[in-house]
């Protein structure tokens, strides 16, 4: 019986997180029992359940009986900060959701256990973010790539899809054991697994005249290139453009949303909480990274043609951007981290929201850019949305993207990062050229063949108009957004 | 050498020439065979520190279930035995540099001691005071020489250079109170104060109890990779003949081989 009254309230605080698992358990029983109907396809219905399930996990959130609390002997911990990632994590997965069913059903990927994937994936992000203990960290990872190999597969009969898949799978289980090797480092030089203890036991140790041991470095070293690897951020970034070309479109949106925002939660908290007194030697390596990344990301995006390999390219560069918030390890750096991922999840879902709902006059989703000629006439609201993004995108004044881009160089300077800050900015002058190439084919080059024009689905179409207006209006209103990531920066300096 | 020694060094060095043979060798199936040789052995070091329950999971699992699927894999795929050997060398520069990386590492690890970093609190005053002694003097004596008028560079050099000898010493101090303090640490033997379990049961006292969370994410893990499974092999079109289980079962066996005969 003591064990009982261990654990007697820390079930209150993981109450949104099991109704997932429960839920995704009772849809896949659903699932499997429920007939198909030719008149409405299982994935529509329980992607329509998925997302009624989401929306009530994040109302469990918020209001929950428990905001702050350390649970389950150490192993997870809610505050805020978890909070906000875990309710922009949800709110992000639903808008995916809402963006693919239309394109699921045309192009022909029918099994129900892909929205039970995404369910369950989304249950380990909320728990990626939550988690507080080098073993939990390991596990929600594995957990979350695991679904996400198989999700990157699910268009059986496409040879692509299967090839991403696989490649995925082989890179990504590299990263794992990268990172977990790096974990083993830290416990075998600290005897700790626990981020708290970890924090504690580090405090000060860089005033210590004694050379810190430098395996705990490498330990470190190895945790960062896994979580980069994970991130696409620049050395470790092969994969990702083979993959979000490989995946279908929608896969392809979630990949580059979703897990972006748990696992950079996840790293600032590491970074920032846990080894924040050993921040001269991570660095280093965030700011190589950041720097790498936004190269990259500007000029291996110059030569594509394929749009999914291109926007493949813009996230690395983005990765970057937001990897400049982390390696300035101040309030100002993080607090601009976090708006940027805000503005980036928006900007992102517009475009593959745009990019999801074009197709070629023979029915097929576009791929080339080229594709995308004559859009202003047969679409033109799509046309100048999409435009108003990859404005925000190259960080064009009055819209959302700007002013993220803006803070994070200003955090940079304020922490005399001032390469960081420099190429930020040159880079940022360099991917323009890609994303006002969008706007210039759209708009100026005449298409072969007449694009014909499609009304969105509803769906899709609240989707993009939300946040579109998050985007442009952004600079009207950016009080809530700003005071709350203070709010949350802030928090970690107690 | 006792017995544990030649057994760590039988199953150790067994390791290593069979881990280097499941790459050189040329038969895929030949890689599987070494590679299974290679649990083995690693399975022998694990029996050697006292861990029986996971080195027969280390067999069960990784033999059992991994290399078993593997040597199925390599032999259904059916790899001529030609098209491995002509590009030994590629790959030569990438994987000697990550190669060379990792001996690295394993050099760095090896001259450290394996010992938490102990966190304490060096006496303060001690240092201080005598920084406050040492700096003190310093200025004593500038200023004695600026009264006396016989300020020159070179006794400023030279009280420099006194001074810069004081503060050497004063760290070699210090660094000797931390190098006693590191190889005297004062600690609980935890060794005497613990029961004896098996592997098995510890495993079991703290993954039932403690850190039933851990638990469960595995098995959601597992549930995963079940729906994974199911989703990439079950195709659900119409081509794929497929078993009804329920009216295999209702049919009736003796009705189900006729004699027809045909009327010739």
């Amino acid at each position: 019986m003591d064990f009982l009254s261990l654990f007697e309230n820390d079930f209150l605080g993981i109450i949104p997180e099991s109704f997932i698992a429960f839920a995704a358990c009772l849809l896949l029983v659903y699932g499997v029992n429920v007939p198909e109907h030719p008149s409405n396809t299982l994935v529509v219905n329980v992607g329509w359940l998925t997302i009624l399930t989401l929306c009530i996990t994040i109302l469990l959130l918020v209001t929950g009986p428990v905001h702050e609390m350390v649970f389950f002997y150490n192993c997870l911990r809610i505050d805020s900060f978890s909070l906000f990632l875990q309710v922009i994590i949800l709110l992000s997965v639903i808008s995916v959701i809402l963006l693919s069913l239309d394109y699921l059903v045309r192009e022909g990927i029918h099994s129900f256990e892909y929205m039970v994937l995404i369910l369950l994936s989304s249950c380990s992000m909320l728990l990626m973010v939550a988690s507080y203990d080098l073993i939990g960290i390991y596990l929600t990872i594995e957990f979350q790539s695991l679904a996400f190999y198989v999700i990157a597969a699910s268009k059986q009969d496409s040879e692509f899809s299967t090839e991403a898949g696989l490649k995925y799978f082989v890179l990504g289980a590299f990263a794992s054991g990268i990172l977990l090797f790096g974990c083993t480092m830290i416990y075998g030089f600290t005897g700790l697994t626990n981020l708290e203890d970890l924090a504690k036991l580090l405090t000060g140790i860089a005033s210590l005249p004694v050379v810190s041991s430098s395996g705990l470095l490498v330990g470190i070293l190895f945790l960062c290139v896994g979580f980069l690897f994970k991130l696409t951020a620049a050395p470790f970034h092969m994969w990702a453009p083979d993959v979000y070309q490989g995946a279908p479109t929608s896969v392809t949106a979630f990949f580059a949303i979703c897990p972006k925002l748990a696992i950079l939660g996840l790293f600032a908290k590491i970074l920032l909480f846990t080894f924040y007194d050993l921040l001269n030697s991570w660095q280093a390596v965030l700011l190589l990274c950041s720097l790498a990344s936004m190269c990259v990301g500007a000029f291996g995006a110059l030569g594509q043609s394929d749009i999914k390999r291109l926007l493949a390219y813009s996230s690395i560069g983005h990765i970057g951007y937001l990897l400049i918030g982390l390696a300035c390890g101040t309030v100002d750096g993080l607090q601009s981290m976090l708006v940027y991922m805000v503005i980036y999840m928006t900007m992102s879902l517009t475009t593959f929201g745009v990019v999801l709902s074009i197709r070629t006059t023979n029915g097929k989703p576009v791929q080339n850019i080229q594709d995308l000629s004559g859009l202003a006439t047969s679409n033109p609201a799509l046309a100048i949305t999409l435009s108003l993004t990859m404005f925000s995108m190259a960080g064009i004044p009055p819209l959302a993207g700007f002013m993220s881009k803006f803070y994070l160089f200003f955090a940079a300077l304020s922490a005399s990062l001032y390469p960081l800050a420099v190429v930020g900015v040159l880079t940022s002058v360099i991917s323009s050229f890609y994303y006002i190439r969008f706007i210039k084919i759209m708009y100026f080059d005449k298409s072969e063949q007449a694009l014909q024009f499609e009304s969105l689905d509803a769906s899709k179409a609240w989707v993009i108009s939300t946040t579109m207006a998050v985007t442009v209006f952004l600079a009207a209103y950016p009080a809530p957004i700003f005071l709350m990531t203070e709010k949350l920066a802030l928090g970690f300096c107690i | 050498m006792s017995v544990e020694q030649v057994l760590f060094f039988l199953f150790s060095s067994l390791a290593l020439v069979c881990s280097t043979m499941v790459i050189s060798s040329r038969n895929p199936v030949y890689s599987v065979l070494f590679l299974i040789l290679v649990f083995v052995n690693a399975s022998g070091l694990l029996l050697l520190l006292g861990l029986d329950f996971f080195a027969m999971l280390f067999l069960v699992v990784y033999i059992g279930a991994i290399a078993v699927l593997f040597l199925f894999v390599v032999m259904m795929l059916n790899i001529k035995i030609t098209e491995l050997t002509e590009n030994t060398l590629r790959y030569l520069p990438i994987g000697g540099l990550i190669g060379f990386i990792f001996i690295i590492e394993v050099l760095l690890v090896v001259d450290q001691d394996l010992i938490p970093n102990l966190q304490f609190n060096p006496e303060i005053g001690y240092s201080l005071l005598q920084t406050v002694g040492v700096w003190s003097e310093f200025y004593f004596n500038s200023f004695l020489s600026l009264i006396t008028f016989k300020l020159g560079f070179s006794d400023i050099s030279s009280q420099s250079a006194q001074l810069s000898n004081l503060m050497g010493e004063l760290n070699s101090l210090q660094a000797s109170y931390y190098q006693q303090t590191y190889n005297q640490p004062q600690w609980v033997d935890w060794g005497k104060l613990v029961d004896t379990v098996t592997p098995i049961e510890a495993v079991g006292q703290l993954v039932y109890t403690y850190y039933f969370y851990y638990f469960i994410l595995a098995s959601l893990i597992l549930l995963v990779a079940m729906i994974g499974a199911i989703m990439l092999t079950l195709h659900k079109t119409r081509s794929v003949r497929r078993q009804d289980p329920a009216a295999q079962n209702a049919r009736e066996f003796s009705k189900t081989v006729l004699k027809v005969r045909t009327q010739e």
